[in-house]
C-alpha cells in the first residue's frame, strides 16, 4: 500500500480539466487566426461591404477567445501543493480499521443487554442478571452461551471492560476524522517525502546521456559523482556545470563566462513533488495558507455518498479520477442487500418444529446466517435401512432374510428447499456461506451491535439460555418444581433444526430497472468523451476550411454547413456538461477549513490542522484532502482561487 | 507598580465548516467556451448567407453573360 504524498496540482493542468483548456485554448488561437485569414479572403473578393455586420461579431468573438486564453492562462498559473488521504478507495494509502474482538458467546436478554450469574450460588439460574451490585461483582462472572463459542464482540477474560463490547463494533473498516486530520498533519514533517526525479532518454551524443559512473551537474552546476541513470535521485541533474567534468575551466569562452547555464541539458525530470519545503519567515512575509477539504461521516453510507459526490465533481484531481467508486458501493452493497441463496436441507425434525417463512437460521459450525424469504419444497426424508433377519418356521428350520425398513415412516424428518435472504455476520463483517453436513438451528434477536444508525441485529440461536446438559443442571429448567415436572411443563426451548445438503447455485433474480451499473468517467459526465472527440475534429475541420475556402466557394459553403453543425451539437454538449457541475454539495458531509496566509511555514499549517475548532465528533468514516498554496511576491494564488471554489 | 501591557491582536483561528464546493473554474471556462461557440456560429451563419448571395449572383452574371 502507498503512502499518503504531497503532489502538485493545477487547476487547469490535470486530468480532464487540463484537456478542456488545452483544446478551448488551441481553439481560440486557431479561430483568431481564421478568422484573420477570411478576412483577408473576403477582401479579395470586394464584398467587404456586404460583410460589415459580419465584422461586429468578428471584433467581439475575437475579444471573447482573448479572454478564453487568458482564464485558461490563469488558471494553469495556479498551482498548489496536495495531500491526499484516502483510506477507502482501491488505491487506498493509509488502512483503516475494523473494530473487533473475538470471546466467547455471552447470554443476552431481549434487550441485549450482557448477563452475568453467580456460579458458586445455591441456584445459580436465579441469580442471574444484566446488573451485577459493585460488592458483587468479585463473586458473580459472565453467563456463557452452551456450547462455547468464539464470537466477534464475545467475552474474553484478556480484556476487562466494563463497555459492552458489541458498542464498539462497525461492519465498515473506520477512518476517522481526527485520524485524516493527523496523518495530514504528520505528512508536513515526513522526512522521506522529498521531490524525486527520474532520468530522461534523449536522443543525441553520449554528453547529453550519461551513463553509470559519469559526472554529472547539480542545479549550482557543481559536479556530483557517482551517477547511475537507474537511480531515482532528489535533486535536478544536468549535463554540464560550470566547469567541465575534470574540474578545469570550459574552453569555449562563452561557456566559460556563464552561458553554460542556458546551454546544459537536464537529464532527469521530476516525478514526485515532495511535500511543500516552507520553513516560515516572520521578517520577509513568506506566507503560506492552505485549505483542507474533508468527507466525513458518522455512517458508511452518507460517506461513500457523500464521497462519490465530492470525487466525480473533482475529478480532475488524478486520485478522484483513479477511484473506482464501485468497490465502496459493493461493500455496502454486498453487506446491505446480498441476493438470495437457494439451499437445501435434509433431516428438518417436525418434532421441533420446520422451517417456516421469516425464520432466521444459522449454521452451528460455519457461519452461514439468513432469513428464510420461500419455501419451495417439502418432502419426507428417505431414510431406509436394510436389517438381516433370522426367522423360524414352526418345525424349528431357520432362514435368514433381508428386510427394507422405512426409519420414517411416520415423517418425522423432512427433506426442505428453501430460499433465504443471507444477512451478513459480524464476525466476517460479510455474508457466509452455508456448509453441507452442517447443522442449521433456528435464531432469535437478542440486542443489537454497532452504533447508530450501523446497528444490526445480533443473532443467537433460539433458546441458548436455557440450553442445558442432562444431568446436574438438569432440575434448573426441567424439573424447577416436582409440579411442573408432573405436567410436563418444560422451560427449556428448542430451536428448530436441520442439517444442509447443499447449496444451489442461484440464478440472479430479474431487477427491476433502472438499474445501478458500474459507473465509468466517461459515463459519469454526459458526453464526456463525445466533447472532446468534437473539439478535436473542430479544430481538424478549421485547418481544412483555411486550406480550402479561397479555392472554392461551394466547398467554403459546404465546409460552414459541416462547422455550424458542429458548433450547435458542440453547444449543446457544452450545455449538458454544465449540468453536470450544477451539483449541490450542501446535504453531504464535506467539511471545510481555511487556515489564511500565515508566516509559520509547514509546522503552522500542521498545527492549525489539529487544532481547528468547530469539527463535529463521530465521524468514523473520512478522507480527505489537503492544499497548500505559497505566497510568491505578496500573492497567494490559492486564496485567490481555490478558495471560491472550495469554500463557497 | 503599574505594569503596561500591550495587547497583541491575533488572527482569528481557523474553524471548520459545513462546504458546499462548487466547480465555478470549471463552469466559468465552459461558459466562455459555449460562448465563444455561439458567437463564432453566428459569424459563420452570417458567413454562409453572404457566399451563398455572392454564388448567387455569379451564377446570375454567368447567366445573364451566356444569354448575351
Amino acid at each position: 500500500m502507498a503512502t499518503p504524498e504531497w503532489k502538485k496540482w493545477t487547476i487547469a493542468d490535470a486530468g480532464t480539466v487540463k484537456d478542456i483548456a488545452d483544446t478551448a485554448k488551441e481553439l481560440a488561437e486557431q479561430i483568431k487566426t481564421t478568422s484573420t485569414l477570411a478576412t483577408t479572403a473576403m477582401g479579395i473578393v470586394k464584398i467587404i461591404a456586404e460583410l460589415q455586420s459580419a465584422n461586429i461579431f468578428l471584433k467581439a468573438l475575437e475579444a471573447i477567445a482573448d479572454e478564453l486564453i487568458k482564464s485558461i492562462q490563469d488558471m494553469k498559473d495556479a498551482g498548489y501543493y496536495y495531500l491526499y488521504v484516502d483510506p477507502y478507495s482501491p488505491i487506498k494509502n493509509v488502512e483503516p480499521v475494523t473494530e473487533k474482538s473475538y470471546g466467547f458467546e455471552q447470554l443476552r436478554d431481549d434487550s441485549g443487554r450482557p448477563l452475568y450469574w453467580n456460579t458458586n450460588a445455591p441456584d445459580p439460574e436465579a441469580t442471574t442478571t444484566h446488573s451485577v451490585p459493585a460488592p458483587m461483582q468479585h463473586v458473580f462472572e459472565p453467563k456463557l452461551a452452551m456450547p462455547r463459542k468464539l464470537v466477534a464482540g464475545g467475552w474474553s477474560p484478556y480484556t476487562n471492560s466494563t463497555v459492552d463490547p458489541f458498542s464498539l463494533m462497525s461492519p465498515f473498516p473506520k477512518y476517522s476524522a481526527e485520524q485524516v486530520l493527523k496523518t495530514m498533519a504528520e505528512a508536513f514533517s515526513d522526512p522521506g517525502d522529498v521531490p524525486k526525479y527520474e532520468r530522461i532518454q534523449l536522443e543525441g551524443p553520449p554528453a547529453v546521456n550519461p551513463t553509470k559512473g559519469d559526472i554529472v551537474f547539480n542545479e549550482q552546476g557543481d559536479p556530483v559523482a557517482g551517477y547511475d541513470p537507474e537511480i531515482v535521485y532528489g535533486e535536478q541533474l544536468y549535463n554540464m556545470g560550470s566547469k567541465n567534468r575534470s574540474g578545469s575551466d570550459h574552453t569555449n569562452e562563452d561557456l566559460k563566462n556563464g552561458m553554460w547555464k542556458s546551454s546544459r541539458i537536464k537529464i532527469n525530470a521530476k516525478i514526485k513533488s515532495g511535500k511543500p519545503n516552507i520553513q516560515g519567515n516572520t521578517e520577509f512575509g513568506a506566507g503560506s495558507s492552505a485549505i483542507v477539504m474533508l468527507i466525513a461521516a458518522p455512517s458508511y453510507e452518507i460517506f461513500i455518498e457523500s464521497f462519490n459526490a465530492f470525487s466525480k465533481l473533482f475529478s480532475d484531481i488524478p486520485e478522484f479520477m483513479e477511484a473506482s467508486l464501485d468497490k465502496l458501493m459493493d461493500t455496502y452493497k454486498e453487506f446491505t442487500d446480498p441476493p438470495l441463496q437457494t439451499i437445501n436441507l435434509t433431516m428438518c425434525d417436525s418434532q421441533y418444529g420446520l422451517f417456516a417463512v421469516g425464520d432466521v437460521i444459522r449454521g452451528v459450525n460455519y457461519g452461514g446466517l439468513g432469513t428464510i424469504s420461500e419455501i419451495l419444497s417439502t418432502e419426507a426424508t428417505s431414510i431406509v435401512s436394510t436389517a438381516l433377519y433370522t426367522i423360524t418356521d414352526d418345525i424349528g428350520i431357520t432362514r435368514r432374510t433381508l428386510q427394507e425398513k422405512d426409519g420414517n415412516s411416520t415423517g418425522r424428518y423432512q427433506d426442505m428447499v428453501i430460499t433465504i435472504k443471507p444477512i451478513a455476520t459480524k464476525e466476517a463483517n460479510a455474508v457466509e456461506t452455508f456448509t453441507p453436513q452442517d447443522s442449521v438451528r433456528e435464531q432469535e434477536i437478542k440486542g443489537y451491535w454497532g452504533v447508530a444508525p450501523e446497528k444490526y441485529p445480533n443473532y443467537m440461536t433460539k433458546g441458548a439460555a436455557t440450553f442445558q446438559f442432562k444431568g446436574v443442571s438438569a432440575t434448573q429448567f426441567e424439573e424447577t418444581s416436582p409440579m411442573s415436572k408432573r405436567k410436563g411443563i418444560s422451560k427449556r426451548i428448542y430451536p428448530k433444526y436441520g442439517t444442509v445438503s447443499m447449496q444451489k447455485l442461484t440464478v440472479p433474480v430479474e431487477s427491476i430497472s433502472p438499474d445501478f451499473n458500474t459507473i465509468a468517467s466517461y459515463q459519469v459526465i454526459p458526453m464526456w468523451n463525445e466533447f472532446f472527440e468534437m473539439l478535436e475534429n473542430f479544430v481538424v475541420s478549421v485547418k481544412g476550411y483555411i486550406a480550402t475556402s479561397s479555392a472554392f466557394i461551394q466547398d467554403m459553403i459546404d465546409t460552414l454547413n459541416e462547422l455550424i453543425e458542429f458548433l450547435e451539437e458542440m453547444i449543446e454538449t457544452i450545455t449538458k456538461f454544465l449540468a453536470f457541475f450544477e451539483v449541490d454539495l450542501s446535504g453531504a458531509g464535506i467539511y471545510a477549513l481555511h487556515i489564511e496566509d500565515q508566516q509559520e511555514g509547514n509546522a503552522g499549517l500542521a498545527s492549525g490542522i489539529t487544532s481547528a475548532s468547530g469539527l463535529p465528533k463521530n465521524l468514523g468514516y473520512a478522507a480527505g484532502i489537503v492544499f497548500v498554496g505559497v505566497e510568491v511576491g505578496g500573492f497567494n494564488a490559492l486564496d485567490k482561487f481555490m478558495a471560491p471554489i472550495l469554500m463557497a | 507598580m503599574a505594569e503596561i501591557r500591550s495587547i497583541v491582536m491575533s488572527k482569528k483561528a481557523p474553524e471548520w465548516k459545513k462546504a458546499n464546493p462548487e466547480r465555478t473554474d470549471v463552469k466559468e471556462l465552459l461558459n466562455k467556451t459555449k460562448k465563444f461557440a455561439e458567437m463564432y456560429l453566428k459569424v459563420l451563419e452570417e458567413r454562409r448567407g453572404h457566399w451563398k448571395t455572392f454564388l448567387e449572383k455569379e451564377r446570375k452574371k454567368e447567366e445573364e453573360n451566356g444569354n448575351s
